[in-house]
């Protein structure tokens, strides 16, 4: 009763499938335009000095749902990398 | 029992339909996953990931924020799952390394929905209860492994053993509770009512078993799903359906097959 890694998706994910079908590239091109949409956002509402900081605050937290994690791949990625390429 | 930010008032039909496209993509997405084709499945997860952030910014003063906010959590378990390499981590930690980006991410839908650790069931309330309901994964993980029958890959030392049940309880067991039960549960049951939002709920978990390529193993999620929705709804507290859930997984993955496989 898993959902977070099934038997067939660990065994994928053991032979590097994700480095292999450039799984991480499309992740990391994610994170990117992510970390640049919140720039956006952030920009977007300093010319509104009207609205609340906590309503700005909670905009652009909603995308660090999705950029954190990514981060979090980006890191083990690389260093999956680094120790592959020693 | 849950204070969240905003007031809610219910669903719309535009929402429901919104929450049966998730099924359906989720459902499409794992039957890739079946088929190897992994690239397809990960694309298809980024995309609703997106959509499903878009549809947050849009309803961010609708009652519909919450359900939004919390879908979000659906798509990235499995891109997550499948997208980070684990050929040099060890087998007893593979459920670690996934589960940690997942539970950063839930704490902060937790903390955007305004839910407290008190309303998300992490309370102790009565312990005698919890624990015996915590010692029922045991015979339920053994009905799993009849269905399933997954083999020991490897042959741990009993340190790792015990480091490897250990994980197993805190990243399957902890993590999955808080994610299903602790938000999406409490935010379907405060948008459909308790009774609606428990099938609404498994619906999803059962949905992403769908790769372990098994409908048995699918049936029995989505029922014992239902249970724990119920039971989360009873006990108020998550502590003793994490306990259940990890030991269930515990019982599938190492004591069934240590103790049956070669029998």
């Amino acid at each position: 009763m898993v959902t977070i890694m099934q038997e067939s998706t660990e065994t994928l994910s053991r032979t590097n499938i994700s480095v292999i079908l450039k799984i991480d590239i499309l992740v990391i091109l994610t994170l990117i335009c992510m970390l640049f949409l919140k720039e956006l956002v952030l920009t977007h509402y300093e010319q509104y000095i009207f609205i609340k900081y906590d309503i700005k605050s909670d905009k652009s937290q909603i995308l660090n749902v999705v950029i954190i994690p990514f981060l979090y791949i980006f890191f083990i990625v690389l260093i999956y990398k680094v120790v592959s390429a020693m | 029992m849950i204070k969240f930010k905003k007031t809610t008032q219910g669903l719309v039909k535009s929402d429901i339909v919104i929450y049966l496209f998730l099924v359906l993509f989720t459902l499409v997405a794992e039957i890739y996953t079946v088929l190897g084709y992994l690239f397809v499945c990960v694309s298809i997860n980024i995309l609703v990931l997106i959509m499903f952030i878009f549809l947050t910014f849009r309803k961010y003063n609708d009652y519909a924020y919450s359900l939004y906010l919390a879908i979000t959590l659906i798509p990235l378990i499995r891109i997550i799952s499948l997208s980070i390499p684990l050929t040099n981590v060890p087998q007893f930690l593979v459920f670690a390394v996934v589960g940690i980006p997942l539970f950063i991410a839930g704490a902060i839908v937790a903390k955007l929905l305004g839910l407290t650790a008190n309303a998300m069931g992490f309370k102790l309330v009565k312990l005698q209860n919890q624990l015996l309901f915590g010692l029922m994964g045991l015979p339920l993980g053994y009905i799993e492994f009849l269905v399933l029958k997954p083999s020991l890959n490897y042959n741990p030392t009993p340190k790792e053993t015990i480091v490897w049940a250990a994980v197993i309880i805190l990243f399957t067991g902890l993590l999955e509770e808080f994610l299903y039960r602790g938000i999406l549960y409490n935010v379907f049951s405060r948008l459909l009512g308790y009774k609606k939002a428990a099938y609404f709920t498994s619906i999803l978990y059962a949905a992403m078993t769908v790769s372990g390529n098994s409908f048995l193993n699918t049936a029995y999620a989505f029922l014992l799903s239902v249970l724990f929705c119920r039971l989360f709804y009873e006990l108020k507290s998550i502590w003793g359906l994490s306990f259940a859930h990890g030991l269930i997984n515990v019982s599938l993955y190492i004591i069934c097959p240590l103790c049956f496989t070669y029998l």
